[in-house]
């Protein structure tokens, strides 16, 4: 009975095994890398190497989904809807898809980064509407200077363009030019 | 000897299940996981935040009449029990009554505060710090270097589609703010006691984390002033201003008076100094001007320690729980010439 049943059951076992292996050889590198992440900032540029100095392949907007094929340091290879692919600094990805929900959607976002192009060759700082007139109504209320409330509307107004940020970022070897020499 | 081999069998099939199940290599990286932990910690302070807004105290009843009482006890007796109706008969067992009970009754909660509104209550706090604090540092240079790192840092945050604006306040206490929708202040008296960019960039990220974690809005929702409101619109807003004022008043005893709650403090530390990292500075930043504040604590005066946890809470907490997450910490940036060059004469 025991001499039976062990050979017969190992054979089973064995090609359960092997079945099981096939798939994982045949799925491992697209269970490891593939996710899909979306971008969250505007003008995210697409790289030829992980490297931002590198040929610029594309530049995507918020919300487009890149499909993770391979990591390097802080950077993913992808692919992108149109099937090219390349390189992306991964902290301007995000795992999250947008709800479009709150004010930090991808259409906030476009119509933000369309508002600052059209503006100052797209910026990040101030908002589309300013200091709102409930707030301002409120601060005059509890007798709040004006100094202060055009304060708060001079705070809005700072406008910290892409190009600066990104020359900062450059002189200081930080974001997407923290891996470079 | 038949039942051995059937454990056997069993055994031999779960282990070589598992060994290869494709579940044990599923996809993750450092930062994905990070923000599923984050999300986690999210819902986690949610929860907590619910049941504590739920176990509030309730006002005592007045005396009323008899014959009201006894109405009102029905009409209790009516609000206790989860389930009413044709669901209430159907459904006999007290525990599932409960559950859909408190699912309907969370519908009527307050709506997450969108973004206009946000900036709508934002805006008010806003014009509140300049008042408080000595009103604004108007140094140009000075401002856009402040706005250079806080822009970087909010860039790589979790919150990076909403713009955020920085201010720095004529005041010699060391202090910062960041009041809801994307308003950040800082001290001069604060940065004169920052030595490099990284401590800067550490102290900015601080203040984001607290408004991309909306850390504020969460403490909001236990307020008085905002119970048996169920979506805080602008419209609304507009239409009652002393209930924009009651809510404002909130809004400034938790930022300038209680502070918030210890646990979203460090928490705000923890996302903060993760924010700092993602830009590429050196994630130690916000823990060296902690020990400056560490020092000078008790001889300066600033509502800064009265409303947040002790400096040496918050850096034994980096140092066991936030910084060894991070490796190779040395090859990122600190920055000291540049914030040297940056702020000289202009303080």
């Amino acid at each position: 009975m025991k001499s039976k049943i062990r050979p017969r059951f190992f054979k089973f076992s064995l090609c359960v095994s092997l079945i099981f292996s096939v798939t994982l050889i045949i799925l491992l590198p697209s269970l490891v890398f593939a996710a899909t992440v979306y971008v969250k900032k505007i003008k995210t540029k697409i790289t030829e190497a992980p490297s931002p100095r590198s040929k610029i392949i594309a530049v995507i907007n918020p919300g487009v989904p890149l499909e993770i094929i391979s990591r390097k340091g802080k950077f993913y290879y992808v692919k992108l809807p149109n099937n090219k692919k390349g390189w992306v600094f991964k902290f301007k990805v995000t795992t999250k898809r947008s709800t479009g929900k709150d004010g930090d959607d991808e259409l906030f976002a476009l119509l933000v980064g369309e508002r600052k192009t059209k503006a100052d060759e797209a910026s990040t700082g101030g908002s589309i509407r300013g200091l709102s007139r409930i707030s301002e109504r409120d601060a005059k209320s509890r007798g709040i200077k004006s100094e202060h409330i055009q304060s708060v509307k001079n705070m809005e107004n700072l406008q910290i363009s892409l190009e600066e940020l990104e020359s900062f970022q450059l002189k200081g070897r930080l974001g997407e030019y923290s891996e470079t020499k | 000897m038949k039942l051995n081999d059937m454990r056997f069998k069993y055994f031999f099939i779960f282990i070589m299940a598992f060994t290869f199940s494709p579940v044990g290599f599923a996809p993750s990286s450092s930062s994905e996981t990070l923000e599923d932990f984050l999300r986690a910690m999210d819902a986690e302070m949610q929860r907590q935040l619910e049941e504590e807004r739920k176990n509030l105290k309730k006002p005592l009843p007045e005396k009323q009449p008899e014959k009201q009482k006894q109405q009102n006890q029905l009409e209790q007796q009516r609000q206790e029990e989860p389930l009413g109706g044709i669901l209430g008969t159907i459904i006999k067992d007290k525990k599932t009554k409960e559950i859909i009970g408190a699912l309907g009754k969370g519908i009527q909660s307050l709506q997450p505060i969108q973004y206009n509104e946000e900036k709508a209550l934002g805006g008010a706090i806003a014009t509140q710090v300049f008042s408080r604090f000595g009103g604004s540092y108007n140094n140009k240079s000075l401002l856009q270097y402040v706005n250079l790192v806080g822009n970087s840092v909010a860039m790589f945050s979790d919150r990076s589609n909403i713009p955020y604006h920085f201010a720095i306040l004529n005041n010699p206490e060391p202090n910062a703010f960041a009041a809801p929708g994307g308003y950040v202040f800082i001290t001069t008296g604060l940065l004169r006691k920052i030595k490099n960019e990284a401590e800067l960039a550490g102290v900015l990220g601080h203040e984001i984390a607290h408004i991309s974690q909306k850390h504020t809005l969460r403490t909001l929702q236990r307020s008085r002033s905002i119970q048996g409101i169920s979506e805080l619109s602008l419209s609304l807003m507009d239409k009652n201003p002393a209930m924009f004022r009651n809510i404002i008043n909130d809004i400034s005893t938790i930022l300038f008076e209680h502070g918030l709650d210890q646990k979203l403090e460090y928490e705000a530390d923890r996302v903060g100094t993760e924010f700092a990292y993602r830009v590429g500075y050196n994630p130690r930043g916000l823990n060296d001007f902690l020990k400056t504040l560490r020092k000078i604590r008790g001889k300066e005066r600033s509502i800064f320690f009265k409303t947040h946890p002790s400096p040496s809470h918050r850096i034994n907490k980096l140092l066991t729980e936030v910084l060894p997450n991070y490796r190779g910490i040395d090859k990122y940036r600190i920055l000291t010439s540049r914030f040297k060059v940056e702020t000289k004469g202009k303080l």
